[in-house]
């Protein structure tokens, strides 16, 4: 069709979705993001490797930004930014000075010409080409969750935790150590690496198991010995280590905020209507979701808090069954493979912040303000 | 000594970043140093820079920045070397001894006069000679050409993928075509009386309906169908294996090596595939304010040379440290020995300020501005460039930022001031004949266009042993300028400009 | 930093009619297969293994303390050839360098340590870092830093990494390396 094929022109805008530890970037209308790199920046000053969102005022939070883009840019996506559009994949509860520092970069350094911000939890469900599920963000420094009902998201039921993929690495550091390992050794780098390569989720029975303190207590998996090559070291994980990590989201505690309470809260949060089709449709995205087995435990422990806990059981009525949906793509991309399709459409030309518009007030509008919400009920 | 250690002799840009004067431009326009933060980059050529090979920009956009003919290791993201083997062909027909050991293939008799030389075939395969991963690891049968049909990963979601995006293309637009049909239905209704145009379009239209032609406005697009994802409660479990398996780590794909095939991200070793390797590109540098190019590289991949090359070391008087007269001392007057150098072909008039000299207004930054819009305009005709143009230029402007200022020593002036004569390569190889002017002491020695000078100061008495002492002042120079913004004035004017330099004299090494 | 004086003595170092200033204390294989193309200084210790293949300096090249330069091989099924290596002009080779590579180009600087596998190319105008190790047919384009990470970086027009000047700076050390080179004044008496 030609009215759109104008659409994607000769240049495709591009789309950024910066997490907290690795940015995914690539172009608009391509199914897969181009590169993944970690969120760190070389600085052009000192050139000392640091990572992007630890700064200490803005004005260095904007230098590290602009070294950032400029290796994005003019390393991996080798393009100029000028007169260029571009989508960004962000938290819809991300703070504000990221959001503003980063527009200014955008339209102040680079000269792009429009910025078109999408919340990540949204935009994700376009992939699976759906109004409605709850949109589970596994992430590196948090776990958010957000039911989406027929394209709108729930603000009041949006809940956030800090389990998230540096808990875990914490988790196996605080493990380890305790079994002896030195821990000059575990660097981030070497925690992500055996988080990733050698741990996973357990089944719901073993996990009841060693909490009831059941005799005899399931046999570990076998442990690992993992060789460190900076220090020519190799050290041993022990299999109850490999196993135990991600407890830390299943943690039973008076304040119910393990994953599963996580969900079934928010769920609850939304109007009565609503909260069947939402069990159904549970949609697990972010890097932290790829992790094996995560899923079938997830699911045992929902079926177990709803038929054991007294709260839920008075609230959710009749059989409910749990029901996941699986991304095409790996999870750790959806949403900016989310944000490559919004790239793909006109909205690119409709709704995105345009330079000119940013230069009037030099301001991003933002659902949170006001002002500039005043007028949108048109 | 070597040049690749940070120089201890910084000028502050026009942005207020302090840089080495290698890394400094100079805009002949402005006329201002630039450094790499305020101006502006682009992308100039493509290449590889493995087989330097120049792409151009369509065809790299194309091939998604990838290189057609090289591959990285996906294990370590070196280059991958093609190696060739020699495989004999097996001929069917080269043993024509017994029926039975050939198998159920019977020769075919055109071909069955045994040749006596083995024939072989050149057969390649993709080796790193980093981490020693070969494509036979992962069972990638050999290619007859080097640069063969070596499998490239393949989207398994791509169908999917692409009847997504025609859905939700399809659905963005009618739903602008809901809203343009809206208010052309609402238009109408502001005006009193309906217009001409309205009318004449009613007719047209009826018209158009008479004779049988189709209607004239596009047929409303209807949302294509698209089949919702599918919410599933039968997930895959644990593998059971997990608990009782030890696993090996060699074959389990690390995080970097899933990153780089961001496509499938295996897990495990057995799927990772050549990786083509990624284009580099040259670039070009912009000044933000006039436009004007300070870097243009030459556009072949092996050529070293630039199309303009506007550094700062070809315009601005360098300063190099030689050495200081004392060991540094908080509180005690010293000297530095310092060697300015000509780059220009002119004479250059050079005095050292303690604080910013009075600009004398060369330049209007207005009547400059304008300079450049008269020639824009000249270049671009259409008006919607014009309007882009000058967009540009109420916006790209980054906020100047204060120099921080971290000189802790007094400086003693010098007398007068000197000049610093002109760059003359020639004089190189000419006798030497000196001379014999008066100079101001400051002056130690004076060659061709180097000056060494001897700078007086007293760092302050407050720092301790190990502070750093770092001198600041600023260097006023005249500068002939050799090209003019308006197209009037051909001969070259003469700016006096002023730098600010701070030079990192050393560490305190004794208290007092 | 202006590059300080460095003395040698007359017994150490021999001075040729062209201005090479080659050690006494190095290790010339096969020397009527090295060509010095003038101005090019060889400290003690260096290494060059002109019996394997021929070797070819261009002018001005610095070839430091106890660096190795070794043609390079390849390995055929019939056996191994060693391949000539040509050294472009004002080239800097680091302290206890290992240099096999096939081709390097002028302005090239090498830093300590640094192991240029065999039949590397090294292009002009490009930096390889203190202590990188190049594995065996690498390709380092102009303006390209070679980290000791392994990564490389910068090109040609980017600002940081390699100097956008390269080709001058080049030409302005490797011509003060051999100006501050100098032979210890005789004593005066």
């Amino acid at each position: 069709m030609p009215l759109y094929e104008s659409v994607i022109q000769e240049k495709p805008p591009i789309v950024l979705d910066i997490g907290n530890a690795y940015t995914k970037l690539g172009f608009a209308a391509e199914a897969h993001p181009r590169k993944i790199i970690p969120t760190t920046v070389v600085l052009s000053t000192t050139s000392e490797t640091k990572r992007l969102f630890d700064f200490a005022d803005t004005t260095e939070f904007y230098d590290q930004i602009v070294d950032f883009l400029q290796m994005i840019f003019f390393k991996h996506l080798l393009v100029s930014p000028k007169e260029r559009k571009i989508v960004v994949v962000e938290n819809i509860f991300g703070q504000t000075v990221t959001r503003e520092t980063l527009a200014r970069v955008l339209f102040k350094h680079f000269d792009m010409s429009s910025v078109l911000f999408v919340p990540a939890h949204l935009i994700s469900l376009s992939t699976l080409a759906l109004p409605t599920a709850v949109v589970v963000d596994i992430g590196y420094s948090e776990v958010t969750v957000m039911p989406v009902f027929s394209g709108v998201q729930i603000m009041p039921a949006f809940m956030d935790q800090s389990y998230g993929g540096s808990a875990v690495h914490n988790e196996i550091k605080r493990q380890l150590v305790a079994s002896g390992i030195k821990e000059s050794l575990l660097t981030e780098n070497v925690l992500e690496d055996i988080k990733v390569r050698v741990c996973f989720v357990t089944t719901f029975e073993r996990a009841q198991a060693r909490l009831k303190g059941n005799e005899p207590q399931p046999t570990p998996s076998p442990s690992v010995d993992y060789p460190i090559c900076d220090y020519d070291t190799i050290i041993e994980i022990p299999g109850i280590v490999r196993e135990t990590v991600y407890e830390i989201m299943f943690e039973q505690s008076n304040e119910r905020d393990s994953l599963p309470h996580l969900i079934l809260r928010a769920i609850l949060e939304c109007s009565v209507d609503v909260r069947r089709a939402l069990l159904e449709s549970i949609f697990l995205i972010g890097g932290g979701a790829m992790v094996m087995g995560l899923l079938p435990r997830l699911k045992q422990e929902l079926q177990h808090l709803l038929e054991t806990d007294a709260y839920y059981k008075d609230r959710f009525h009749g059989e409910v069954e749990f029901k996941f949906y699986k991304p095409i793509g790996k999870e750790n991309f959806t949403a900016w493979l989310g944000g490559a399709l919004c790239g793909a459409t006109d909205l690119i030309q409709t709704r995105s912040l345009t330079k000119d518009a940013y230069a009037r007030n030099e301001h991003v509008p933002d659902w949170t303000n006001l002002c500039d919400n005043r007028h949108a009920g048109s | 000594m070597s040049f690749m250690q940070p120089s201890p002799v910084k000028y502050a840009c026009s942005c207020g970043i302090v840089n080495p004067i290698n890394k400094l431009f100079f805009c002949r326009h402005c006329p201002k140093l630039r450094c790499g933060y305020c101006v502006s980059h682009e992308v100039e050529s493509h290449f590889c820079s493995n087989c330097l090979e120049n792409i151009p920009s369509s065809e790299a956009r194309h091939k998604k920045n990838c290189c057609a003919n090289c591959f990285d290791c996906p294990c370590c993201h070196h280059t991958l070397s093609a190696r060739a083997t020699t495989v004999p062909v097996v001929r069917k027909t080269e043993e024509p001894k017994d029926g039975e050991s050939a198998g159920a293939a019977t020769p075919p008799p055109a071909s069955s006069k045994p040749s006596a030389v083995p024939t072989t075939k050149k057969m390649y395969y993709l080796s790193c000679l980093s981490c020693r991963w070969t494509t036979r690891d992962v069972g990638i049968p050999d290619q007859g050409v080097a640069t063969g049909t070596w499998p490239d990963n393949e989207c398994l979601y791509q169908a999917r993928f692409n009847t997504l995006m025609e859905y939700y293309q399809s659905v963005v637009l009618q739903e602008k075509q809901e809203k343009q049909e809206f208010q052309r239905r609402k238009a109408p209704k502001a005006h009193k009386f309906p217009s001409l145009t309205d009318r004449t379009g009613l007719t047209v239209s009826l018209i158009r309906r008479q004779i049988g032609w189709s209607e004239k406005n596009v047929p409303k697009t209807k949302p294509l169908n698209i089949t919702p994802a599918e919410a599933i409660s039968e997930l895959e479990d644990l593998p059971q294996d997990i608990f009782t398996q030890p696993i090996n780590l060699r074959n389990i794909t690390t995080v970097a090596q899933r990153h780089s095939q961001p496509a499938d991200q295996p897990t495990a070793v057995g799927n990772l595939y050549p990786q083509r390797r990624s284009l580099w590109i040259k670039r070009s540098l912009r000044c933000r304010q006039c436009e004007h190019n300070l870097i243009k590289p030459e556009y072949h991949p092996t050529s070293i040379k630039y199309r303009i090359q506007l550094f700062a070391s070809y315009h601005v008087p360098e300063v190099v440290m030689v050495r200081l007269e004392h060991p540094l001392e908080a509180g005690q007057s010293n000297a530095i020995l310092l060697k300015l150098s000509n780059p220009t072909m002119y004479d250059m008039t050079i005095s050292i300020l303690d604080e910013k000299p009075t600009e004398e207004p060369q330049i209007n930054p207005d009547e400059f501005q304008a300079t450049c819009k008269i020639k824009e305009e000249a270049v671009t005709s259409s008006p919607l460039m014009k309007v882009a143009a000058l967009a540009r230029q109420t916006l790209t402007k980054e906020v100047t930022r204060e120099v921080r200022d971290v000189a802790n020593a007094k400086i003693k002036l010098l007398e007068s001031e000197f000049v610093l004569n002109q760059r003359d390569d020639s004089k190189e190889f000419d006798e030497e004949v000196q001379a014999q002017t008066e100079e101001p002491n400051f002056i130690v020695w004076r060659k061709g266009n180097k000056v060494l000078l001897r700078l007086q100061f007293t760092p302050a008495a407050e720092l301790e042993v190990n502070d750093v002492v770092t001198l600041g002042f600023f260097m006023q120079y005249t500068y002939v300028n050799t090209v003019s913004n308006t197209a009037e004035k051909k001969e070259p004017t003469t700016h006096t400009l002023s730098s600010r330099l701070f030079i990192d004299a050393g560490r305190i090494e004794k208290g007092n | 930093m202006e590059i300080p004086d460095t003395y040698y003595s007359k017994d150490e170092y021999v001075e040729t009619a062209s201005g090479n200033k080659v050690s006494r204390h190095t290790v010339l294989c096969g020397s009527q297969n090295i060509v010095l193309n003038g101005k090019v200084i060889v400290q003690s210790g260096a290494i060059i293994r002109g019996d394997l293949a021929n070797v070819r300096t261009g002018r001005y090249c610095v070839i430091s303390k106890n660096s190795v330069i070794r043609p390079p091989y390849k390995q055929f099924s019939k056996g191994i050839a060693f391949f000539p290596m040509h050294i472009g002009d004002h080239v800097y080779i680091g302290e206890g360098a290992v240099v096999s590579a096939a081709v390097i180009g002028s302005f090239v600087y090498i830093g300590k340590n640094a192991i240029i596998g065999r039949r590397c190319t090294l292009k002009d105008c490009c930096v390889i870092e203190d202590g990188a190790v190049l594995p065996p047919e690498t390709t380092v384009s102009s303006y390209m830093r070679y980290t000791a990470k392994g990564t490389i970086e910068g090109g040609q027009g980017n600002p940081c990494f390699v100097p956008a000047a390269m080709q001058d700076e080049m030409v302005n050390y490797t011509k003060s390396f051999y100006e501050h080179f100098i032979r210890t004044p005789a004593p005066a008496s």
